[in-house]
């Protein structure tokens, strides 16, 4: 373990947090379209994250529970429930009974998904640029 | 009196322990988010005294004794953390207090290495730097 494998630590993590930010900006991006590309209202999609073992148990000589953790995304999760309905006979995408299915996006609930990444973002790169100070002093000792 | 005494390769246990801490603090951070996660760490004081100790016990090949048995310590921090909603115990306050507090003892530990290395640098040189 150096400084390397720490700062990729650190950049799996930014990883992880610009795809909260991707999915819950297309989410807001998406939050009244009626037809995706099944032909059915857009469902908002969230990360699944999972922390994985950095390097192989076999290489840091320590039991996997005990070694530092990356962070990666296992996949992307859509949810499944309903979109309220609206009625509005006039829309293209209305039904029989003239209701029109909206995504089921709430906007503020992404507002404060894209804020809560942020913050965790700016808390990984300032990760980064402690370790980095800590790697320019490792090298000038003896400076 | 040895010219280079053990306050150095002290120095060096204490640089490779805080180094292994902030990879795992940088772990922790990182898993800010990770549904489930527990935030880990090992007791510094704890695992200097055990690297200082005179390791009875043979090393594997090319493997310094005091690493692998900070990785050995790291322990789950359930105590003083409260999960949220999705079992994610990493509290982000506590998690970057705790990394920059590391990085400043890393920091505080490489330049008494540097201090170590100017006195050694002052005696050799007669005392003329």
């Amino acid at each position: 373990m150096d400084f390397l494998s720490a700062l990729n630590i650190s950049a799996s993590g930014l990883a992880a947090e610009r795809e909260r930010v991707d999915l819950a900006t297309s989410n807001l991006a998406n939050a009244e379209t009626t037809r995706g590309p099944d032909g059915q209202p857009y469902r908002r999609m969230d990360p699944v994250l999972q922390a994985t073992p950095f390097e192989s148990a076999l290489d840091s000589g320590v039991s996997a529970g005990a070694q530092p953790m990356g962070v990666k995304v296992l996949g992307v999760a859509v949810d499944q429930t309903e979109g309220h309905k609206v009625y509005s006979p006039g829309h293209p995408d209305a039904d029989a009974n003239g209701f029109v299915t909206l995504p089921n996006v709430n906007p503020v609930n992404e507002v404060v998904n894209l804020i809560s990444a942020q913050n965790a973002y700016e808390a990984n790169a300032a990760a980064i640029e402690t370790l980095k100070t800590m790697a320019q002093q490792a090298i000038s000792i003896g400076k | 009196m040895k010219l280079f005494d053990a306050t150095l390769g002290k120095i060096e246990t204490a640089l490779d322990l805080r180094l292994e801490r902030q990879n795992l603090l940088t772990s922790n951070v990182a898993n800010a988010d990770t549904p489930g996660y527990v935030p880990r760490d090992f007791d510094f004081a704890k695992a200097m005294a055990e690297a200082e100790a005179p390791l009875a016990m043979a090393q594997p090949e090319g493997q310094s004794g005091s690493l692998a048995h900070a990785g050995a310590m790291a322990q789950p921090q359930l105590a003083n953390t409260q999960p949220g909603f999705d079992q994610n115990r990493v509290d982000a306050d506590q998690a970057m207090v705790a990394l920059a507090e590391n990085g400043l003892q890393y920091g505080a530990n490489a330049q008494a290495a540097n201090k170590k290395l100017a006195i050694l640098l002052y005696a050799a040189s007669d005392g003329t730097t």
